[in-house]
């Protein structure tokens, strides 16, 4: 049985948090010059690197430039280096080709489009180490690394996991708790309440979602306190520089 | 004899929370954050409007202009403006135009309509003259044009239709942010440390060797391949690495924050310019009287003082609030500078603004200072607060605004 | 390789300045830019290490794993190389563009340790001809600022140096088969020995001279380039050219002195930083990509 091994009598899960705290995030934008937008994101021990280039002119194929938006073009990829056992392959497998499209769908509700006609945005999603939540810390990581490019976009987009443990839902899953029972991915747009990307795997009553979906509605929340926080500290940084 | 230096990474300091204080009078948003609710207001770059509620899109300040709210991000690829001056690299020879890479979302554009023909010729472009558009400019060519017009999607439409622009010859390109390239009335600037160097609006920076004849203006067509000689090389790399210096700290660039910095580096080695250790803060020059007034000059208002001397007022005093008030109107402000006395020999040049105990301002302890300073002797780390070979400025402030003129008027004594 | 176009008239005045010892940004031919080296930076591997050689941004992981000792050589562990050119580099490497450069340089970094003497590979073996251990070295390309080849060769040295290898012991029972028993203690572990270790310094020829750690301005300028890779004592242990032009055989001669000189000073550095930051032991703040 699963539920017992999660929560404890005490209501402590097996890493020592309530069932509704986050991992610890460290967070930093700026991380790369070259680069138009670049974040790193710490959740846990899951390490993430997103890198924004654009929006510029389409590369390759002009004829799949969109006529009246932008392109949103994503790649997620894994360090050979960033599991437990070592990966043959750091993108171009079916997962990593999955989790691209969902980041793009996911980017492409966000950000105004519109704004940028024939014009295209590459986002690179680089996974240094993988400790559970990674599709998470990677869109979080591109949400900071979009908004350090100065694109456009209606809102944050935070996403969390969450897991149920008997009736009690479980916010930012790690990987121990991640072998069984149902898993819910959710990106938010914050200040908006919209879903930009839901995601359910394994079997959940229909009653439970509603809770399910709350806790991870709350997590992206708190989510989003903490990466306002690093917008905001940066914002200050570099406006105190610049003066004016 | 190689020289080859590594060293440890050095944990960033985080910006204290008395740095907010300065921030806190500009709005900061970020993306979904509600500017206002109020409909009067005419929407700018930066914010859409939900429900007649207008919201911020993008990180950053907001900047309110009658009734116009926009919200400026920090970072952001070149806006063409009609009038602007850029440096540019041609990426491809098309028809009858050019592409142009100007760090913008769209490639820009260079009709061979709105390029200068050898000597001035004004007449229309025949169809030699397409056959012959790769013997003027090919794909890697870097040219300054000026904005002429933006086309509905958002690219540009460059000409070279003066003199003065055209094909460049040899020299140095640095790219940097367009939001870093302060706007001025001219963006070519013959610095008078030998070299000459244009600010590109699009954030491409060309400093290159002062051409001797100054009357000719060949528009660009003939470029000089002659060897350039070491004395002007060392010149240019030392600007170079100046801009790279200012760039890092995020410092707005122009002829005068170059010239600066310049002048500021030079007891140091040109390749020591970007080593960390010396990346803490530029001395100011000696004459900051000097600097305020040419400033004030340059600028229409003192709100809009260039950032080197922000930079400066700053760090002395926490001048946060870009106020409305003229730079004559002294009120009850006194800002006082006493200098170290022992560090006199070395005052000449070496004045640097620490973060010194004593009354001084808010943001002054903040440990990211944001002007850059070079500490004597390279490599020697020593300490400003064990009386080291600097000047140390303390700074005691009295009254909550701060205007910069006032701190002139106290610089007017001697300091030294 | 993610290259710049530069003008003509810019090309020149690079040449030209070589030619003077000076270059764009103030060194002389046998500068290198200022490098950042931080080990244990990962801490799923067995070692790691990341170097920022002015705008080039490398990270490695080196993971330890049992294995079977080759056939022509069973009592001794091995390296593998994987080279992974991210597309955070530059969009160029996005799908499958990046490939051909990373089998290029792990190719490079294959034959660079093909020499016996690099790292000691008998102390890599727990049980001759059955059990190994093999070392993947994983490199990870994530910003091109020219060079790549000296500040890979740095990187993977500093994450060699860091490798900690469990101690195992190897049980035989009574019908002779054997347990491998891996200790308990995490302290427990074996370092490599990284004096011979070779790095590599890449010599590119611009004009009449040539200058290492060249910045991507300075290799589109420079037809072709001599890769030598160097141990500490000035031993070559191998040497390569690339690039599309053509060397003489004095200018080659001239190249392998310079190289043997600047890479004994680079091992010089490498050692005093990486002594340096085991010396601070675990009062070390760790930076990584927050700083």
């Amino acid at each position: 049985m699963a539920a017992p091994e999660l929560l404890s009598d005490e209501g402590y899960r097996a890493d020592g948090r309530r069932p509704a705290e986050l991992r610890k995030v460290r967070a930093r934008m700026g991380v790369f010059a070259q680069a138009d937008g670049s974040a790193y994101i710490e959740q846990g021990n899951t390490k993430a690197l997103a890198v924004v280039y654009g929006p510029h002119e389409m590369r390759g194929s002009r004829s799949k430039a969109l006529p009246d938006r932008a392109l949103v073009n994503c790649q997620y990829s894994m360090a050979t280096f960033s599991t437990g056992e070592r990966r043959r392959r750091p993108h171009g497998d079916r997962q990593a080709g999955e989790l691209a499209l969902h980041l793009k769908q996911t980017f492409e509700a966000a950000i105004l489009t519109h704004l940028y006609p024939r014009s295209q945005i590459d986002i690179y999603v680089q996974i240094l180490q993988a400790d559970g939540g990674n599709y998470c810390a990677c869109v979080n990581a591109a949400t900071l690394a979009v908004m350090d490019a100065g694109i456009p976009m209606r809102d944050y987009v935070c996403a969390c996991s969450a897991g149920l443990a008997e009736d009690t839902p479980l916010a930012d899953r790690s990987p121990e708790e991640a072998a069984g029972g149902p898993r819910l991915v959710l990106a938010l747009l914050p200040a908006s309440g919209q879903i930009a990307l839901l995601q359910l795997s394994a079997r959940l009553h229909q009653e439970r979602l509603e809770a399910a979906l709350e806790a991870a509605g709350q997590a992206c929340r708190a989510l989003h306190a903490v990466l306002d926080r690093v917008v905001r500290d940066r914002l200050r940084e570099v406006t105190a520089l610049l003066g004016d | 004899m190689a020289a080859i230096t590594m060293r440890l990474p050095v944990a960033r300091k985080a910006v204290g929370p008395s740095a907010s204080s300065r921030g806190g009078e500009k709005h900061l948003v970020a993306p979904g954050d509600t500017i206002t609710t109020d409909t009067g207001y005419m929407r700018g770059h930066g914010t859409y409007v939900d429900e007649e509620k207008l919201i911020a899109s993008v990180a950053g300040a907001v900047e309110r202009v009658n009734k116009l709210v926009c919200v400026k991000a920090l970072k952001t690829r070149y806006n063409g403006e009609v009038g602007d001056i850029v440096v540019g690299r041609i990426t491809e020879v098309q028809q009858k135009r050019w592409k142009v890479e100007t760090n913008s979302r769209l490639d820009s554009v260079l009709l061979l309509s709105s390029m200068n023909l050898p000597g001035g010729e004004l007449r229309r472009r025949s169809a030699e003259d397409e056959l012959a558009m790769r013997d003027y400019l090919q794909e890697g060519d870097l040219i300054s044009a000026e904005v002429q017009s933006v086309f509905s999607d958002g690219a540009v439409s460059l000409h070279t239709r003066s003199l003065k622009y055209g094909k460049l010859g040899q020299g140095v390109l640095v790219q940097v942010s367009p939001s870093l390239v302060k706007r001025q009335k001219t963006h070519f600037h013959d610095l008078p440390c030998g070299a000459s160097v244009i600010l590109g609006n699009n954030g491409f920076i060309w400093i290159y060797p002062t051409p001797e004849q100054k009357d000719e203006e060949a528009g660009g067509f003939t470029t000089n391949l002659e060897p350039v000689p070491l004395s002007e090389r060392e010149v240019i790399s030392r600007l170079r690495n100046c801009i790279v210096a200012l760039v890092t700290q995020k410092l707005m660039l122009f002829d005068t924050s170059i010239l600066y910095c310049y002048e500021a580096s030079l007891p140091h080695q040109i390749k020591d310019i970007l080593k960390l250790e010396l990346l803490l803060l530029i001395p100011f020059k000696q004459d900051l009287t000097c600097l305020f007034t040419v400033s004030s000059v340059q600028s229409s208002s003192v709100s809009r003082l260039p950032g080197i001397v922000h930079r400066g007022a700053l760090n002395i005093a926490s001048l946060q609030h870009p106020t409305e008030r003229s730079a004559h109107e002294a009120g009850s402000d006194f800002i006082h500078i006493c200098m170290d006395r022992n560090s006199a020999k070395r005052a000449a040049h070496s004045c640097f603004m620490g973060q010194q105990p004593g009354k001084v301002l808010g943001d002054q302890r903040r440990p990211s200072l944001p002007a850059l300073h070079f500490i004597k002797g390279a490599g020697k780390k020593e300490s400003s607060r064990h009386g080291g070979p600097h000047c140390n400025v303390f700074v005691e402030h009295e009254g909550p605004k701060k205007s910069c003129a006032v701190f002139s008027k106290d610089t007017e004594r001697d300091p030294m | 390789m993610a290259s710049v176009v530069l003008s003509e008239p810019e090309k020149l005045y690079i040449v030209h300045g070589v030619q003077e010892d000076l270059r764009v940004d103030g060194r002389g031919c046998e500068d290198y830019r200022c490098a950042e080296v931080e080990t244990d930076v990962v801490s799923n591997t067995s070692g790691s290490a990341r170097v920022k050689l002015g705008h080039t941004d490398i990270l490695v992981g080196v993971k330890a794993e049992m294995g079977t000792p080759k056939l022509e050589k069973p009592d001794e562990g091995y390296l593998e190389f994987f080279v992974d050119c991210s597309a955070n580099a530059t969009p160029e490497f996005e799908g499958r563009g990046g490939e051909e450069l990373g089998t290029e340089i792990a190719n490079t970094l294959y034959r660079v340790f093909s020499s016996e003497s690099s790292v000691d590979l008998k102390s890599l073996c727990i049980n001759p001809r059955e059990h190994c251990w093999v070392l993947y070295v994983d490199v990870l390309l994530l910003e091109c600022g020219g060079n790549l080849f000296d500040a890979i060769s740095i990187a993977v040295k500093a994450a060699l140096f860091n490798t900690r290898i469990p101690k195992v012991r190897v049980l035989e029972d009574e019908e002779g088969s054997k347990e491998i028993e891996l200790s308990d203690d995490p302290y427990d572990c074996i370092r490599l020995n990284v004096d011979d270790v070779p790095c590599i310094v890449t010599l590119s020829k611009i004009g009449y001279r040539h200058v290492v750690d060249a910045t991507l301005q300075e290799e589109a300028c420079s037809l072709a380039s001599l890769l030598i890779s160097v141990t500490s004592k000035g031993a070559l242990t191998s040497m390569k050219k690339v690039g599309k032009g053509s060397l003489d055989p004095e200018s080659i001669f001239e190249m392998m002195e310079t190289g043997k000189r600047v890479g004994k000073s680079l091992h010089i550095a490498l050692q005093k930083i990486l002594d340096e930051e085991e010396s601070l032991g675990t009062s070390r703040q760790k930076v990584g990509f927050l700083g």
